[in-house]
C-alpha cells in the first residue's frame, strides 16, 4: 500500500512537472545541443551543398579570429564596466531609500521605470539623447553656449562609454532593488549597537552592514555580468556595434557572421564559447565567495 | 432510434457544411511586400492587391507589409520553418540568396513569353540578367533604387559657384560651403556603421575612381591602389578639406536630410526619396533642392550605386500556377504604374514608364531619370550578375566598416585596405573560389 502511494505520487509529481519538462527541453535543451552539434559543422546558407562535418576547424578558426578577439575584449570590457559602475549607482539609492519619508514608495516605484523598459526603447532613447545633431547635449550646448555637445557615437572611445551609460541607466535599478531588499532585512539591533560602540557612518556601513549585502552582491553581480555580456538589442539600436567596431561585442559578431553573413555553423561556435566562457566564470567566482552565501 | 435520428442529422448538416466550403475553396497565395518608401506606397499596393482579389474570385491574395529592419532574417528563418511566402519582393539579391538555399522558384517561362510578345526590350538593359543564377532567372526586376546628388541651389548661388560635377569641382564648391565653426558643411553622405547606406557611397566614388569589389568575371580585386585612393579621398574630405562632417560615422541618411533642408549641408548623397524627408521638415527647402551630375572621378569614369530589386516567387508554394499568374498581372505597367506614381518607391525599370507624365512629374524625377539612372551599377559592378560573396560581404558589413575603421582613424588607409581584403579573400576561399 505504501509502495503503490509512493509511485503514484512520484507519477503525479512527473505529470504536473511534464509539460513545463516539455518545453524546457524543446525550447533550451534542444537548441542549445543543437548549437553544439551545428559548430563541429559547416553551414552556410547561401552555400547548403556545401554543408559537411568540419570537426574542430570553427574552434580553430575561432582563436585565430582577430575580430572574434576584439568582440571578446569589448564584451568582456563593457559588461565589467557596466557591472561594477551599476553595482555602485544601485548601492548608494538603495542606502539613501532605506530610510523613511513621505513618498518613499512612489519614489521607489519610478526608479524601477529603467528596469522595465525593453532594452530597444533603452537603445533609442539613449541613441536620441546622444544624436550629435538633435540629441540633448547637442541643445543643451546650443543654449547655453558651453562647448558640451560631445561626440559621443561617432567616435570609438566614446560610443563605448555611450553604451555603456545607457546600460548602467537600465540595470541600476535591479541592483537597487535587490541591495534595498537585503538592507531592509538587517536586523537594526546590530546597527544600533556599531552606533552605540562609537563606529562612524562609514565604518558601520563597511563593517556591519556590507557583510549583511555580500551573498545578494554575489549573485546581483553574477546575473548583470552575464546579462549585460549578453545583451544584443540596446547595443545594436544604438550604435549597430559601431563605429568602427568600437561595440562590437559577441552577440554582435555572431548576429553579423550568421545572420548577415548566412555562416550558422560560426555563429554557433562563437555562441558556444559564449556560453562556456560565462559558465566558467560563474563556477569560479561561485566556488571563490562560496564561503559567504 | 431518436439518438440514431439525431447522429444522421448532425452527420447530414456536417456534409453540407464540407460540401459548402470546399465549393467556396479559393487559392490563398502570401505576398510579402518590403516597405519600400513612406506612404502611401503600401496603402496603394495594397488596393492594387486587392483589385486582383476582386477580378480573380478563386485566388485570394493576403498582402503582408515586412518592416526593412530584421528582414533578412525573416525571410530565412520562414523558409527554413517551411513557412515562406508565395511571392515577394526584397532586397536586391535575395532571389538569387533564395535560389542559392533552393527555396527560390524559377521564372524562365515567364521571361520567354515576355520576349515573345517584345516586351523584354522595354526593360532596362542588364536588369534581368542580374537574376540570372545556375542556368534559371529568379527574379522579375521591377525597380531601380538609385544613389543621387541633391544640392541647395540658395547656398551655391550665395557663395557664386555651379553644382560639381567631378572631385576637384566637390573639392573647391564644398570649401566654399562648408563653415565647421557654424556646423555647416559643404557635402555629406550617410557613413552610419551597420546600415547598408555607407557602402553605397563607397562604391560610388570607388567606381568613379575606376575601381571596384570584383572585376568583370566577379574575382575579388578590392586590394587596389583605386580602392586606397578612394578611400583616402574621402577621409580627406572630412579631415584635410573639411567640406565633410566628422559626425556622418553616426547620422543617418534620414538625419543628413534634416539637416540639408535646414541649411546645413550643401550638397548631398542620398537616395532619390530623400525629398521627402526635407519636404517634412522644411517644406520650402525644396524649390531650393536640386539634382546635380553624378560625378565624374578620376578615371574619367561616371557611375553611381544603386539597386535593381526583383519580385521573386518560391517553389514552397503549393499553387504555383497561380502564384506566376499573380506575379504577371502586377508586373502589368498599368497596375505597376500606379505604384510610380506615388512618387514613393524610386524608378520602374522598364523605359516606358519613364515617360509617364503622371511619374515623372514627381520630384525631381525628370532630373533624376536623366543625370542618375543611366550611371547606375549595382555593388558587383562591372560583374553582370548579383554574387553571393558579394552578399557576404555587404551582410557582413565589411565595406561599411572600412569606411568606419578610416573615418574615426582607428586604421590607417593601408591597414583598412589589408584588413577588409582579408574578410574578402575569407568570403571567397569559403566558396572555394580562391
Amino acid at each position: 500500500m505504501k509502495y503503490n502511494s509512493s509511485l503514484r505520487f512520484i507519477k503525479v509529481r512527473y505529470a504536473f512537472a511534464g509539460p513545463f519538462l516539455f518545453l524546457f527541453t524543446l525550447v533550451l535543451v534542444y537548441p542549445i545541443f543543437d548549437c553544439f552539434y551545428l559548430s563541429f559543422h559547416y553551414l552556410n546558407v547561401l552555400y547548403p551543398k556545401n554543408t559537411r562535418f568540419v570537426g574542430l576547424d570553427n574552434w580553430f578558426s575561432l582563436f585565430s579570429d582577430a575580430n572574434f578577439l576584439k568582440s571578446l575584449k569589448v564584451g568582456l570590457g563593457y559588461a565589467f564596466y557596466v557591472t561594477i559602475i551599476s553595482y555602485v549607482i544601485g548601492l548608494l539609492i538603495a542606502v539613501a531609500l532605506d530610510v523613511n519619508y513621505p513618498g518613499r514608495g512612489v519614489f521607489r516605484s519610478l526608479l524601477l521605470l529603467p528596469w522595465v523598459v525593453p532594452g530597444v526603447v533603452v537603445g533609442l532613447i539613449w541613441r536620441w539623447l546622444f544624436h550629435e545633431e538633435f540629441g540633448i547635449l547637442k541643445l543643451a550646448s546650443k543654449a547655453t553656449g558651453l562647448p558640451i555637445d560631445i561626440r559621443m557615437l561617432s567616435q570609438t572611445g566614446t560610443a563605448f562609454w555611450a553604451v555603456i551609460i545607457a546600460s548602467v541607466w537600465r540595470n541600476s535599478p535591479f541592483l537597487m532593488l535587490m541591495l534595498l531588499a537585503a538592507l531592509q532585512a538587517i536586523p537594526q539591533d546590530v546597527k544600533e549597537a556599531a552606533r552605540i560602540d562609537g563606529a562612524t557612518g562609514f565604518q558601520t556601513f563597511w563593517y556591519v552592514i556590507f557583510p549583511y549585502l555580500r551573498p545578494v552582491t554575489i549573485v546581483s553581480t553574477i546575473l548583470i555580468f552575464i546579462w549585460t555580456f549578453n545583451n544584443f538589442d540596446l547595443i545594436w539600436t544604438m550604435t549597430n556595434g559601431g563605429p568602427a567596431d568600437a561595440t562590437t561585442t559577441v552577440p554582435l559578431y555572431a548576429y553579423l557572421r550568421g545572420f548577415r553573413g548566412g555562416y550558422l555553423s560560426y555563429a554557433a561556435s562563437i555562441s558556444v564559447s559564449m556560453f562556456m566562457l560565462l559558465l566558467t566564470f560563474m563556477v569560479v567566482y561561485l566556488r571563490s565567495y562560496r564561503s559567504y552565501y | 432510434m431518436l439518438k440514431r435520428g439525431l447522429v444522421v442529422v448532425v452527420v447530414v448538416v456536417m456534409s453540407c457544411f464540407m460540401l459548402s466550403a470546399l465549393a467556396h475553396a479559393e487559392v490563398v497565395l502570401k505576398f510579402w511586400d518590403m516597405v519600400w518608401g513612406p506612404e502611401p506606397y503600401n496603402d496603394t499596393a495594397r488596393s492594387i492587391v486587392e483589385e486582383f482579389n476582386r477580378t480573380h474570385p478563386d485566388i485570394k491574395v493576403e498582402y503582408e507589409i515586412i518592416p526593412w529592419q530584421g528582414f533578412y532574417e525573416r525571410f530565412v528563418t520562414a523558409v527554413t520553418a517551411g513557412e515562406a511566402p508565395d511571392i515577394s519582393t526584397g532586397s536586391t539579391a535575395m532571389p538569387v540568396q533564395m535560389a542559392a538555399m533552393g527555396a527560390a522558384l524559377p521564372i524562365d517561362d515567364l521571361l520567354e513569353e515576355l520576349k515573345k510578345s517584345g516586351e523584354y526590350e522595354d526593360f532596362i538593359e542588364g536588369t534581368w540578367e542580374r537574376y540570372f543564377y545556375e542556368g534559371h532567372y529568379y527574379g522579375w526586376p521591377w525597380q531601380i533604387d538609385p544613389r543621387v546628388i541633391y544640392y541647395r541651389s540658395d547656398m551655391l548661388e550665395e557663395v557664386g559657384t555651379q553644382p560639381p560635377t567631378n572631385w576637384d569641382e566637390l573639392i573647391q564648391v564644398g570649401q566654399k560651403l562648408a563653415k565647421p565653426e557654424e556646423d555647416v558643411w559643404g557635402f555629406a553622405f550617410s557613413a552610419i556603421p551597420g546600415q547598408y547606406d555607407p557602402p553605397q557611397y563607397f562604391l560610388s566614388f570607388l567606381f568613379q575612381n575606376g575601381g571596384s569589389v570584383l572585376d568583370e568575371n566577379g574575382n575579388l580585386v578590392f586590394n587596389s591602389k583605386a580602392t586606397r585612393e578612394t578611400l583616402q579621398f574621402i577621409y580627406d574630405l572630412v579631415y584635410k578639406y573639411k567640406i565633410m562632417s566628422p559626425k556622418v560615422t553616426s547620422l543617418l541618411g534620414d538625419d543628413i536630410a534634416k539637416l540639408f533642408a535646414r541649411r546645413k549641408v550643401g550638397i548631398f548623397y542620398t537616395t532619390d526619396n530623400s525629398w521627402t524627408i526635407m519636404q517634412r521638415e522644411v517644406p520650402e527647402s525644396l524649390q531650393f533642392t536640386k539634382v546635380g551630375e553624378i560625378f565624374t572621378g578620376p578615371a574619367g569614369i561616371r557611375k553611381t550605386n544603386g539597386y535593381i530589386n526583383a519580385v521573386q516567387l518560391y517553389n514552397q508554394t503549393r499553387h504555383p500556377e497561380e502564384a506566376k499568374l499573380f506575379l504577371k498581372w502586377w508586373m502589368k505597367p498599368e497596375n505597376q504604374i500606379i505604384l510610380f506614381r506615388t512618387g514613393t518607391c524610386h524608378f520602374p525599370p522598364r523605359k516606358s514608364m519613364l515617360n509617364d507624365p503622371e511619374f515623372i512629374k514627381n520630384f525631381g524625377f525628370a532630373d533624376i531619370a536623366q543625370k542618375a539612372l543611366p550611371y547606375v551599377a549595382g555593388m558587383e559592378w562591372p560583374y553582370p550578375s548579383i554574387s553571393l560573396e558579394m552578399v557576404r560581404i555587404e551582410g557582413e558589413l565589411i565595406l561599411s566598416r572600412c569606411l568606419g575603421w578610416v573615418l574615426t582613424g582607428e586604421k590607417t588607409v593601408e591597414e583598412a585596405v589589408m584588413d577588409a581584403t582579408k574578410e574578402m579573400e575569407r568570403i571567397f576561399q569559403e566558396a572555394g573560389k580562391m
